[in-house]
């Protein structure tokens, strides 16, 4: 039978999608559904003194009203124990919801929400993450003394998260340098950029529990939270995911949901809340905005001495799931080079803006930009090519990482190489067109997941899995071929069930570049259990021993005689109606590493490192400023790819989402913490604005995944703003030290220089 | 309320709408047509794409009383009437142009709509005329390509520039 | 809500007149539509336009190309006559938006929609447009398009409807230099629209130069037009023009989107380009 995984399959979901079969949350129809829609704050900072919702009650169609005074009073809890779902008594950005309705129709309850009377005790809001530092900045968490966070948190009026890395003696490096260059660089927040705007449909079951629609990323941890704030028995509350049109980390976190469930449980009745675009702005996890400000000693011969880095993070309003922009900066700042003397911060801070979160690589394409940025800059001062700086302070097999975790399979400087040959590094350009390069590394993740292999009563096979298909294929196309490689069957031919909690599966969520790796050794290891149970049932049927026979299209027969055989079905009778295989992903332990190199970092080790470098060729436009990317090469270590035509389809997506951030998108706020989400503000890279993309993978199956792969979705959205802003640099001389670098910085950037 | 005749997918609907209600919302919730998907509402991502008289409109904008009497294209539309897909349609299956699949029948109707016009385009021009439908996840390599190999397979079977879509055999006009 | 589908112009008129001042025109819906979905509009009474033939016109008349206030963007970038007498125009048409923005937006919108940055009317003001403007008790007038603009609005008074626009003949060459953050799909941070002609003995005449995005409505650039007028062309001519234009003729603002200081000087690298690219043709 030809190889199933490594090989380039159609997804099993491509068909339905391209003929609009596939269906999405705000597809779900869901009879007697009630409209739910969500009241918001309009200011970013104020206190509710009160919500009357008398008027709105006795409105015609309204079936519930959900608000601080009918709702739990329990805290979400993020580590930081800072959050409600209604205020108590504080909002904390413009859009935060303050009550929900839900009555039989739309246009009823968008009447009953104008008619809830909230009034509010407008306060100044915080709106820059360097003035939030600043002694005398107002307090976006007044009470903050008294919150609960767990052990190790760091929680000072307006910080919320700080970690540290220090090694060797950087005071000392940066007497003893021959050269010492500085920069500072700031980020503006982005949007995940899904294009599906968040939906939720819920409806109360007879049991006491409740059925939810979404598409979330994790909708195992979304129930069990949702479960633990309504005091519901968590077996009884059902999310059933449906596909998600776009998520990129923005859909970790609930959010329509909430309401959904709020009102489904105080109406008795289904209800259904679906946003437009522009009010799932005003519920968006953003990336994070920030600064960062670099030091580098380095010798006159090109070796890096010693390093400082410093990142100030707006995290928003909440902690959320924002800690990991900060604690990843951190690990990136000096990698993947060979740097003995390190002192590299991360700040999170408070502010009365949207709560930013684990967006696409969180930290990852900041932290990047201003660490490729600078070290270009390092290069320049030294007269060096940047392509022979990186190598020469490049990691090698048995490095350190930055707190000291020893490194195996280091490929960094085969992926620097061949992106630098793919661009055509070194050979002549025209006026005004540049090259840049920009690298990095990234972990993978292995978290919990559990899945199932079933062979049905008729021979047919059902893969279910806790992992939703967030669009990546790692759910939809990978899961299939993994159980289909262990059966011997065509994927397309496989059932498959996914991120239904009522299916006896499990999954952390996707995110962290773990879906493929975790979800795909849970099925590989119930597919496992499932062939050894059809080979044991088969060395019965056919005599034979199970070394003997070979699984091959829904049927076990006897090698070199296929006649001899027996059908998935007979077997799945002989065992009494089916055969079942379950497994989970092992738990893989983390590499260790030296933790006195870090102050309270949660994330100082990684997992099966990956390494990527990105190549850019542009042309600039010196007279306005404007950029365009001719080409991206992004050179990608995935270990191996179970499904080679999902990596590269991760390459191409995040070299544009990189793109956008480098030139294009900007979440624009103004002095009253408002923000513009819509499309026509917050500008997408269109068709035009990308570029070819070539995407090369490099499979060392060093990896710790299934089949020796790594983490994939990530890496590629971390390394094309590098690249354009050295490509820049490589144009005209100067690049922007700002993000997005739009025609204006950039034209802004000539003049100054 | 308006009284308007639809042509969709060339089947014959009668509805009743506000005067101002966009044919996306008809064609979702009337008509039961959930493949065309709402991304932005204001005509800034093109996911609503649909094609009325073979030529692409946002429906989120398009008032459902202006498409009376005239022919309305959806993806559901697009295969023919034995469930054959569309070469648009198995291109992008086989080319890998869509990964979370919302953006898809926007796009896939857009590009079916360039064809007809233009039936060998190239990479640029596919870029041009693709410019108004957004997609986050693909980068848009792989929708080039997949465009490129629908040009070329309509080319084999002698349907370059054919318009896409069923059309409905009679139509009442005024 | 009421609404109504006049096929005369004078039906139309009646409707305004008579359910003004919450009577509201349909033409292409795109941006009538959000804004009153923002807005309760239970009184608003819809008026659709697109059924009165006239407006859909494209014809000459006489030395002038008149064209109907319901031309979508992109009729005005494919038919010949507008190719031909106003490439300006199909040139800015094209540019505008996306395809499916482009197969319903209208002429009429664009100008009433009084953007600062609106592509068709920066391209009619260097065309020397004149708005054809009905009203059921004074008769019909025509407006200089410089008189018709108001920002974010329009000079229609209550009850009158925009028909359409006349635009004198004129052999010329033109350019409309478009500038945006990203590559596509989006209104102009700036754009340039030039149109001028060269006499017998060399030198320029009938030059207009309109500029977009540069001040709180599309603005002809007077100064810079006196500056090559009479002059024969070369680069150093346009290079002082567009040194006019960005210093004396353009009043621009600040947004989120460019600052004032950038928009100036892309009116000075616009101007110039679109001056020679204008002299190509």
């Amino acid at each position: 039978m030809a190889a199933i995984i490594g090989t380039r399959r159609i997804r099993p979901d491509a068909a339905d999608k391209a003929t609009g079969r596939t269906v999405y949350t705000a597809d779900v129809a869901l009879e007697g559904a009630l409209a739910g829609v969500v009241v918001r704050s309009p200011h970013a900072f104020a206190r509710v003194v009160k919500v009357d919702v008398a008027r709105a009650q006795a409105l015609p169609g309204v079936r519930a009203v959900a608000h601080a005074g009918n709702t739990p009073s329990k805290a979400l809890d993020f580590g930081i124990k800072d959050q409600y779902l209604f205020p108590r008594p504080y909002a904390r950005y413009v859009g935060e919801p303050v009550a929900a309705v839900a009555a039989d129709t739309e246009a009823q309850a968008r009447a009953a929400a104008a008619a809830i009377q909230v009034e509010y005790e407008v306060l100044a809001p915080v709106l820059d993450a360097r003035a939030a530092l600043k002694p005398d900045a107002p307090l976006v968490h007044p009470d903050w003394e008294h919150y609960e966070k767990t052990a190790g948190r760091v929680l000072r009026r307006n910080v919320c998260g700080y970690n540290r890395v220090r090694r060797g003696d950087v005071d000392a490096a940066f007497k003893s340098a021959d050269r010492v260059v500085e920069s500072e660089f700031h980020f503006s927040p982005g949007m995940p950029g899904y294009l599906e705007p968040r939906a939720a449909a819920a409806r109360p079951e007879p049991d006491g529990g409740l059925t939810l629609w979404c598409g979330s990323q994790s909708p195992y941890s979304n129930r069990d939270e949702l479960a633990a704030f309504f005091d519901l028995v968590p077996e009884r509350v059902r999310f059933v995911n449906q596909f998600v049109g776009g998520a990129f980390g923005g859909k970790i976190l609930m959010a329509a949901e909430w309401f959904a469930a709020a009102l489904a449980l105080q109406s008795g009745k289904p209800v259904r809340v679906l946003w437009s675009r522009h009010e799932d702005g005003l519920h968006i996890f953003p990336r994070h905005g920030g600064y960062a400000k670099f030091a580098s000693a380095v010798k006159s011969d090109g070796t890096l001495l010693a390093m400082r880095a410093s990142f100030v993070y707006d995290t928003g309003a909440y902690i959320g799931y924002g800690g990991g922009t900060a604690l990843i900066s951190s690990m990136l700042a000096s990698a993947p080079y060979r740097i003995p003397n390190l002192d590299i911060e991360a700040t999170l801070v408070y502010t009365n803006k949207h709560i930013a979160g684990p967006v696409r690589a969180p930290g990852g394409p900041q932290a990047n930009f201003a660490k490729e940025s600078h070290l270009e800059e390092v290069a320049r001062a030294l007269g060096m090519d940047s392509l022979e700086f990186r190598l020469k302070n490049a990691w090698n097999e048995s490095d350190v990482s930055p707190t000291g975790q020893k490194l195996e399979g280091v490929t960094i400087r085969e992926t620097l190489g061949r992106a630098a040959k793919a661009i055509g590094w070194g050979e002549p350009l025209p006026p005004n067109h540049g090259r840049g390069i920009a690298c990095t590394w990234w972990f993978s993740s292995c978290a919990e997941s559990k899945a199932r292999v079933e062979i049905r009563a008729d021979g047919s096979v059902l893969v279910a899995s806790g992992n939703a298909e967030v669009g990546t294929g790692s759910a939809a196309s990978a899961l299939p071929m993994i159980a289909a490689d262990a059966l011997g069957i065509d994927p397309q031919k496989i059932t498959l069930l996914l991120a239904d909690t009522a299916s006896a599966t499990y999954d952390s969520g996707v995110g962290g570049s773990g879906s493929t790796f975790s979800a795909g050794l849970a099925v590989r290891a119930a597919a496992k259990s499932a062939r050894e149970q059809l080979l044991a049932r088969a060395e019965d049927a056919l005599e034979a021993r199970a070394d003997d026979i070979e699984l091959r299209d829904g049927r076990a027969s006897v090698r070199g005689a296929p006649e001899h055989g027996v059908s998935f079905e007979q077997l799945a009778k002989a065992a009494g109606g089916s055969i079942t295989g379950s497994g989970e992903a092992e738990s893989i332990s983390d590499p260790e590493h030296d933790e006195t190199l870090t102050e309270t970092h949660g994330f100082a080790s990684w997992l099966a490192p990956s390494y990527t470098t990105t190549a850019a060729e542009v042309e600039v436009d010196p007279e306005t400023g404007r950029v365009a990317v001719r080409k991206i090469t992004t050179v990608q270590d995935v270990g191996f790819a179970v499904n080679p035509a999902g990596a590269i389809g991760q390459i191409e997506g995040g070299a544009v989402q990189g793109l956008g951030f480098a030139l294009t998108e900007e979440l624009v706020y103004d002095g009253h913490g408002d923000l513009m989400p819509d499309f026509k503000d917050y500008l997408l890279p269109t068709s035009v604005d990308a570029p070819a993309i070539e995407a090369i993978l490099l499979t060392s199956k060093s990896g710790a995944g299934p089949f020796g792969m790594k983490g994939v979705g990530e890496p590629p959205v971390t390394t094309p703003a590098g690249a354009i802003a050295n490509a820049i640099r490589d144009a005209v001389g100067v690049a922007p030290h700002e993000t997005p670098m739009t025609p204006e910085r950039v034209w802004r950037a000539l003049q100054a220089k | 309320m308006q009284p308007v005749t639809l042509y969709v997918n060339g089947d014959k609907h009668e509805v009743v709408v506000e005067p101002l209600q966009p044919l996306l919302g008809t064609l979702r919730d009337a008509l039961g047509l959930t493949g065309t998907k709402e991304g932005c509402s204001t005509g800034y991502c093109g996911a609503c794409t649909v094609l009325v008289d073979g030529r692409p409109v946002n429906a989120c904008l398009f008032p459902t009383v202006d498409a009376d009497r005239r022919e309305v294209t959806t993806i559901e539309g697009l295969a023919a009437d034995d469930g054959a897909l569309h070469p648009v349609q198995t291109a992008f299956i086989e080319h890998f142009g869509l990964q979370c699949g919302f953006c898809t029948p926007g796009m896939i109707v857009s590009a079916a709509a360039l064809l007809a016009e233009n039936p060998a385009p190239n990479a640029e021009a596919i870029r041009q005329a693709l410019s108004g439908n957004l997609c986050r996840c693909t980068g848009y390599q792989s929708i080039v390509e997949s465009v490129l190999a629908a040009a070329s397979e309509l080319h084999e079977q002698g349907r370059a520039g054919e318009p896409p879509g069923r059309r409905a055999a009679i139509r009442t006009r005024a | 809500m009421q609404y109504f589908e006049p096929n005369f112009v004078d039906e139309a008129l009646v409707l305004l007149d008579r359910f003004s001042p919450g009577a509201r025109v349909l033409a292409g819906g795109t941006l009538l539509g959000p804004q009153l979905r923002r807005e309760p509009h239970d009184a608003a009474t819809i008026i659709n336009i697109k059924r009165i033939p006239e407006l859909s016109d494209v014809a000459l008349e006489g030395e002038h190309l008149k064209i109907g206030g319901v031309v979508t963007a992109r009729a005005l970038a494919e038919h010949p006559l507008v190719r031909k007498h106003a490439p300006l125009l199909a040139q800015a048409a094209a540019s505008l938006g996306a395809r499916q923005l482009r197969n319903v937006a209208t002429l009429g919108g664009n100008l009433c929609s009084g953007h600062p940055a609106a592509d068709l009317t920066a391209a009619l003001l260097a065309l020397d447009a004149r708005c054809l403007v009905a009203n059921i008790h004074e008769g019909p007038r025509d407006v200089p398009l410089p008189d018709f603009l108001r920002p974010h609005s329009h000079a229609l008074a209550q009850g009158e409807l925009l028909t359409g626009v006349t635009i004198p003949l004129v052999t010329a060459g033109a350019a409309y230099v478009k500038m945006q953050t990203r590559r596509a799909f989006e209104m102009a941070l700036v754009a340039v629209a030039v149109r001028f002609a060269v006499n017998e003995s060399g030198t320029i005449w009938n030059a207009r130069i309109a500029l977009a995005g540069a001040a709180p409505v599309p603005v002809r650039a007077h100064r810079a037009e006196a500056s090559v007028t009479d002059k024969a062309p070369s680069p150093e001519c346009f290079k002082a023009a567009a040194r006019r234009a960005a210093d004396e003729d353009a009043r621009p603002y600040s947004d989120h989107r460019a600052s004032a200081e950038y928009r100036r000087h892309l009116v000075l690298v616009l101007t110039e380009r679109a001056l020679a690219e204008a002299e190509l043709l």
